[in-house]
């Protein structure tokens, strides 16, 4: 049986929300591969527990796209293979540096309570 | 998600968009399980695609929705096109949910009741945004009222085509 404290930590979790930015779960995704459509969804659900809805991911593919950050490979099977550009993996690094620096500041400031 | 479902939920996309993504997209949506929350992050996206068309620089991406792109803060452009797309998206649902069969004589069905609110609820903000805008700036006002009218017909159509 679950504890009370499990469903209260849950039920404050979920009104938090998962981590969801689209356009950097894609690049984060490309960055171990290029990827289609489909293999992305699922690899980022892996990744972070987010499972972008189509409609989303694909907002995000054409805006990176658009970007430079990701490019398209030759088409498979009705499957759209895109893989990360130079100017993407550079984007995504800048990216997770600032993430590295907000975990860390709120970590040390966790510690402090 | 069957590639009839898929192929109508692309065809929401501006011509641009499924022109460049529209193949790899409906592959994608036929590979989906049907539910409810991805028809709406579609209907969403769509949406999204829509308003954004013009904000690309990219003329041959503006296609007839860029001059809503001047009026998608405008709650009376924008609210009636949303209520026709939920409109279709209740449509859509409630034949997913009696799997493609039409059913007919239940008027007083939740699905119904929302289809209607939906419509009934877009002509007095519609009408509202006749009286503010086209006086201001005709032109534009026409187009956005053109996409208001296309978007209504789209809702309209299966309706009226399948006898619902």
């Amino acid at each position: 049986m679950r504890s009370t404290r499990h469903v209260v930590e849950d039920r404050a979790s979920d009104d938090l929300g998962r981590y969801s930015d689209p356009p950097l779960l894609v690049l984060a995704s490309l960055a171990g591969g290029p990827k289609h459509g489909h293999a992305m969804i699922e690899d980022i659900v892996a990744l972070s527990g987010t499972r972008l809805g189509p409609g989303t991911l694909y907002g995000a593919i054409s805006r990176l796209e658009r970007l430079g950050l990701i490019e398209p490979l030759p088409t498979s099977l009705r499957r759209q293979p895109y893989r990360l550009t130079a100017l993407g993996a550079k984007r995504l690094r800048a990216q997770l540096a600032t993430l590295r620096q907000f975990t860390s500041a709120g970590t040390r400031r966790l510690k402090a309570l | 998600m069957n590639s009839r479902l898929a192929r109508m939920l692309v065809r929401l996309y501006p011509r641009w968009w499924r022109q460049r993504y529209g193949e790899e997209f409906t592959a994608l949506l036929e590979e989906q399980p049907l539910r409810l929350r991805s028809v709406l992050d579609v209907l969403r996206g769509a949406l999204a695609q829509r308003l954004a068309a013009a904000d690309y620089g990219d003329t041959a991406m503006a296609d007839s929705t860029g001059t809503l792109l001047r009026f998608s803060r405008v709650p009376s452009a924008v609210l009636p096109i949303a209520l026709s797309l939920a409109a279709v998206s209740v449509l859509v649902v409630s034949l997913a949910l009696t799997h493609w069969t039409v059913v007919r004589g239940h008027d007083e069905d939740t699905a119904v009741h929302l289809y209607q609110l939906c419509m009934v609820g877009q002509a007095p903000v519609s009408l509202y945004f006749v009286f503010k805008w086209l006086p201001r700036a005709p032109r534009r006002a026409l187009g956005v009222l053109a996409l208001q009218l296309g978007a209504a017909f789209v809702a309209v159509a299966p309706v009226y085509f399948l006898g619902l």
